[in-house]
C-alpha cells in the first residue's frame, strides 16, 4: 500500500471506530424515523369525534337547503337545530361544541364557538372552512348568483412554464425541481461544514501533540494533508450511505407495521389537508388525482437521474476538496480552536452566501446572481445544485456551456486552494508558540 | 555516511544556517552540539527533508540525498509526540509502515522490542494512559523499529530517569556496534564525552568546532597542569618565576596541596618540575584536559564576545 493509502486507512478507521460515529450512524436514521412516526402519531392524536351543534334560530340554512352541505370529517360531525340552546342545556347535552348562527354573522364575519374541551386547530380549521364555504353560498343566493356562475368566477389561472425546445414534457410545478436542487445544496453545505471541521481538528491534534514532526519525516506534508482530507471524505460518504441504507431498511420495516404513512405518504398528506386544500392543489395542477398520479409517473421517467447524480458527486467532491484543504490549512496555522475563529470567516462567508443565493434562486432561477453564483467556484458547489435540479428534471435545458465553465473553474480553484493550503500547512504544522495572523499566512505563502 | 556541505537556510530575512559543513563517519556516534537557537534543529530537519535548504548539498552513503532515503533514517524529535487516543501497538505499526515496512514485519520487530524492554503488556494501552517516561520508550522504539542506517536523535535522554537514560544509552551504543550511524543533538556534555566519537559545535548558524572528542579536547588544552605535593605553598609559589602562573591551589586535610599551574612562554613541564623540586615533595603531576562542558561554555562565550 502506498504511504498516502496507509494514511487514508488510518484516518478512516480511527474515525469510523469511534463511539460517536457509530452512535450517529445508527441513531441518525432512528431519530429521523422517530420524527416521522411522532408526526404521524401527533396527527392521529384526535381520540374523539367532536359533535358540533349548529343552532340556526332564523333558519337561514334550513331555508336555503344548505343544511346538508356541512361536510363531516373523520373527527367532526355536524348537527343542526333551529331552536337555540341555553348554556346549561349545552352542558347537559351530548354535544361537544355549540355554535349559534345569527343574521349579523354576515356583517361581523365572526361567530362564537362554545366548547367543553378545547378542540385542536385541525378541528377548528375544519369547522371554520365549512362555515365559510356555506356562508359564501348563502350570500351568493342572496344576490341571485347561481352556483355555476360562482364556480366560473372562482376560476384560477395557473402557469405551466414549458420550454419551447421541450414542449409537452412537464406538468409538475418547476418549484419541485428547484426544491430538489436546494435539498442537494443543503446536503453539500452541511457536509462541507461538518467534515471540514473534522479535518481542521485532526490537523490541530497532530500539531499540538507534536507527532506531526515524526510523520513528516516519513511522508511529504502534502501526502499527510491529502491523506487526511480523503480519509475524512470517505468517513462522510460512509455515514451518508449508511444513513440511506438504514433509513430505507427502517422505512421498509416500519411500512409493514404502519402501512398508512410509510408506504403511502399521501395518506398522511390527506389527513393533514382540508378538502379545500386538496381541491386547490387539484385545480392548481389542472388535473384530477388520477391524472396527477399518471403525470408524476411520467415525470419520474423524465428525470435525468445520471445527470443529477453525476453532477451532485462532482460538485460534492469539488466543494469538499476546495474548502477541506482550506480547513486543513487553518488547522495547521493555529495552536488551539479559539485561535481558528479569525480564519473561519473567509470560509463561512462564501458558503453562507452560496446558501442564500441558492434559496433566493428558487424565486428567480434565471437571475444574474444565480448565474454568477454557479460560475464562481467558492459558491458554485452550492448554487449550481439548484440549477442542476431544474435541468435534470427537464424544466430547463441542460446548459452545457455554463456547466463546463463552472466545472473547469471549480477544478482550477480546487487545485489552487490545495496548493495554497499545502504551503500554509507545511510551514504551519511546525510553527508553535506565537499567535498566527493573516500576515504570517501571507509570509508562509510567499516563502513556503 | 552523511556529509552536509555548505548548508545555508534562511527564514525570511533571518539566516538560520550559514554554510554549515558536517561529516558523520559510518558506524559512529556523532554529537551535534550548540546552544539553544544555534540552528541544530534546522539542520536536523533539513537532513530529514522536512524542510529544504536554500543552498548546499547533503550526501548520504556517497549519493545526493533523495526523498526515498527517509526510509533509511530514524528520527526522534526533541518535542516528542504520539497520537494520544491511539493504542501503542497499532500506533507503532502505523509509524513503521510509513517508514516503508510491511505490517507483518513491523509487528514481528515490535514484539521483539517490547519484549526487550519488558513492556509487552502495553500493547493495547492508549498513549494517553502512559506516563511520560513510558511514552518516551515507545517513541524510541518507533524511531528504531525499521532498523535505520542513520539514526537522528534530538535530546534522546531528556525525560528519562537515570536508569532508563542508561538503558537508552546502551541501546544507542549497541545500535552503533551493529552498524548504525547515530547523530545526536544534546546539551548533556557528559553523555557526549561518554558516547560520542565525533562532534560539531554550532553557534549562530555556523560550525565553530569539529573533530573527534579527543582531538577537540587536545586541541583546546592550554598547557595547564595539576601538581600534588607535600610542603609549603609559599615556597612552591616563590619558586615559580615569570614563566609560570599559579592559577589556584588548595591544601586538603592530609596536608596535600593541589596546585593548578599554567605554563607561560615556551616553558615545558620539565622546566616547571626543575623549579619546584627543591621546595616541595611532588606526589603526582597530570595535564588538565578541558571537559566538553568547559569547551562548550568557552567557545560559545568567545563567539558572543567577538560578535559584541
Amino acid at each position: 500500500m502506498s504511504k498516502i493509502g496507509i494514511i487514508i486507512k488510518r484516518e478512516f478507521l480511527t474515525r469510523v471506530k469511534k463511539r460517536s460515529f457509530l452512535i450517529m450512524t445508527f441513531l441518525g436514521p432512528l431519530l429521523f424515523l422517530g420524527f416521522i412516526a411522532a408526526t404521524f402519531y401527533i396527527s392521529q392524536a384526535e381520540s374523539k369525534v367532536y359533535k358540533v351543534l349548529l343552532t340556526d334560530r332564523e333558519a337561514m340554512f334550513g331555508k336555503v337547503l344548505f343544511k346538508d352541505e356541512f361536510k363531516d370529517s373523520k373527527f367532526v360531525k355536524f348537527y343542526h337545530q333551529e331552536s337555540p340552546m341555553t348554556d346549561d342545556q349545552f352542558k347537559a347535552s351530548e354535544y361537544d361544541i355549540k355554535i349559534d348562527l345569527e343574521r349579523d354573522l354576515t356583517i361581523t364575519s365572526a361567530v362564537n364557538l362554545y366548547y367543553k374541551t378545547y378542540p385542536s386547530f385541525k378541528i377548528q380549521d375544519h369547522i371554520e372552512s365549512q362555515l365559510t364555504k356555506n356562508f359564501q353560498k348563502l350570500n351568493l343566493l342572496k344576490h341571485d348568483v347561481t352556483l355555476e356562475l360562482y364556480d366560473l368566477l372562482k376560476t384560477k389561472i395557473s402557469l405551466h412554464p414549458i420550454d419551447i425546445d421541450k414542449t409537452g414534457t412537464t406538468v409538475v410545478p418547476t418549484e419541485v425541481g428547484y426544491s430538489v436542487g436546494l435539498m442537494l445544496s443543503v446536503i453539500i453545505f452541511m457536509f462541507i461544514m461538518m467534515y471540514g471541521q473534522q479535518i481542521m481538528r485532526g490537523v490541530m491534534e497532530e500539531k499540538s501533540s507534536r507527532i506531526v514532526e515524526v510523520i513528516v519525516s516519513s511522508v511529504k506534508p502534502f501526502s499527510l494533508m491529502m491523506g487526511k482530507i480523503i480519509g475524512v471524505a470517505l468517513v462522510g460518504l460512509t455515514q451518508f450511505i449508511m444513513w440511506i441504507l438504514l433509513s430505507s431498511f427502517l422505512f421498509f420495516i416500519a411500512g409493514m407495521f404502519l402501512p398508512d404513512v410509510f408506504s403511502d405518504p399521501s395518506a398522511l398528506m390527506e389527513q393533514q389537508m382540508t378538502p379545500e386544500m386538496q381541491n386547490a392543489i387539484t385545480s392548481e395542477l389542472g388535473a384530477n388525482p388520477n391524472d396527477m398520479a399518471k403525470d408524476i409517473y411520467s415525470f419520474i421517467h423524465q428525470v435525468n437521474f445520471p445527470f443529477i447524480i453525476g453532477m451532485f458527486i462532482f460538485y460534492f467532491l469539488g466543494g469538499y476538496f476546495l474548502f477541506g484543504s482550506l480547513y486543513a490549512a487553518i488547522g495547521a496555522a493555529v495552536d488551539s480552536e479559539t485561535d481558528s475563529q479569525q480564519f473561519m470567516i473567509p470560509i463561512m462567508l462564501p458558503l453562507t452566501l452560496g446558501y442564500i443565493i441558492a434559496i433566493a434562486g428558487i424565486e428567480n432561477p434565471e437571475s444574474n446572481v444565480m448565474y454568477w453564483g454557479s460560475i464562481i467556484p467558492l459558491t458554485s458547489p452550492i448554487v449550481m445544485m439548484v440549477k442542476v435540479g431544474s435541468m435534470g428534471m427537464g424544466f430547463q435545458p441542460i446548459d452545457w456551456s455554463l456547466i463546463i465553465t463552472s466545472m473547469v473553474l471549480l477544478i482550477g480553484a480546487f487545485i489552487l486552494s490545495v496548493w495554497v493550503a499545502s504551503k500554509i500547512y507545511r510551514a504551519g504544522i511546525l510553527f508553535h508558540g506565537k499567535k498566527v495572523g493573516y500576515k504570517d499566512l501571507w509570509k508562509w505563502l510567499r516563502h513556503g | 555516511m552523511l556529509k552536509a556541505e555548505n548548508i545555508t537556510k534562511f527564514y525570511q530575512e533571518y539566516k538560520a544556517l550559514d554554510g554549515v559543513n558536517i561529516h558523520v563517519p559510518p558506524q559512529s556516534i556523532f554529537g551535534l552540539l550548540g546552544p539553544n537557537g544555534a540552528g541544530k534543529t534546522t539542520l536536523i530537519r533539513i537532513i530529514n527533508q522536512i524542510i529544504m535548504q536554500d543552498k548546499g548539498t547533503i550526501h548520504l552513503d556517497g549519493k545526493i540525498l533523495k526523498r526515498e532515503d527517509v526510509e533509511m533514517i530514524g528520527y526522534l524529535p526533541e518535542e516528542r509526540g504520539l497520537y494520544k487516543k491511539m493504542k501503542v501497538g497499532e500506533q507503532a505499526i502505523y509509524l513503521a509502515q510509513l517508514k516503508g515496512m510491511n505490517k507483518a514485519e513491523a509487528k514481528r520487530r515490535l514484539i521483539q522490542w517490547m519484549e526487550k524492554f519488558e513492556i509487552e503488556s502495553w500493547w493495547n494501552k492508549k498513549v494517553e494512559d502512559l506516563s511520560k517516561g513510558m511514552a518516551q520508550k515507545i517513541q524510541f522504539i518507533t524511531t528504531v523499529i525499521h532498523e535505520p542506517k542513520l539514526l537522528i536523535l534530538d535530546e534522546p535522554f531528556s525525560g528519562f530517569d537515570p536508569i532508563n537514560a542508561n538503558l537508552i544509552k546502551n541501546e544507542i551504543l549497541k545500535l552503533r556496534d551493529e552498524g548504525s550511524t547515530v547523530m545526536l543533538s544534546t546539551h548533556n556534555m557528559k553523555s557526549v564525552e561518554e558516547i560520542c566519537d565525533n562532534i560539531s559545535l554550532i553557534n549562530k548558524g555556523k560550525v565553530i568546532l569539529s573533530g573527534t572528542v579527543n582531538e577537540v579536547k587536545t586541541k583546546h588544552k592550554e598547557n595547564i597542569f595539576e601538581i600534588q605535593f607535600y610542603g609549603p605553598v609559599i615556597g612552591f609559589a616563590n619558586s615559580l618565576w615569570a614563566g609560570f602562573q599559579l592559577i589556584k591551589h588548595h591544601t586538603n586535610e592530609d596536608k596535600i596541596t593541589i596546585a593548578i599551574v599554567k605554563l607561560l612562554n615556551d616553558n615545558s613541564l620539565n622546566d616547571l618540575l626543575k623549579n619546584v623540586l627543591d621546595s616541595v615533595k611532588i606526589i603526582s603531576v597530570k595535564e588538565v584536559i578541558p571537559t566538553m562542558d568547559d569547551l562548550f561554555i568557552k567557545l560559545v562565550n568567545e563567539k558572543e564576545m567577538v560578535h559584541e
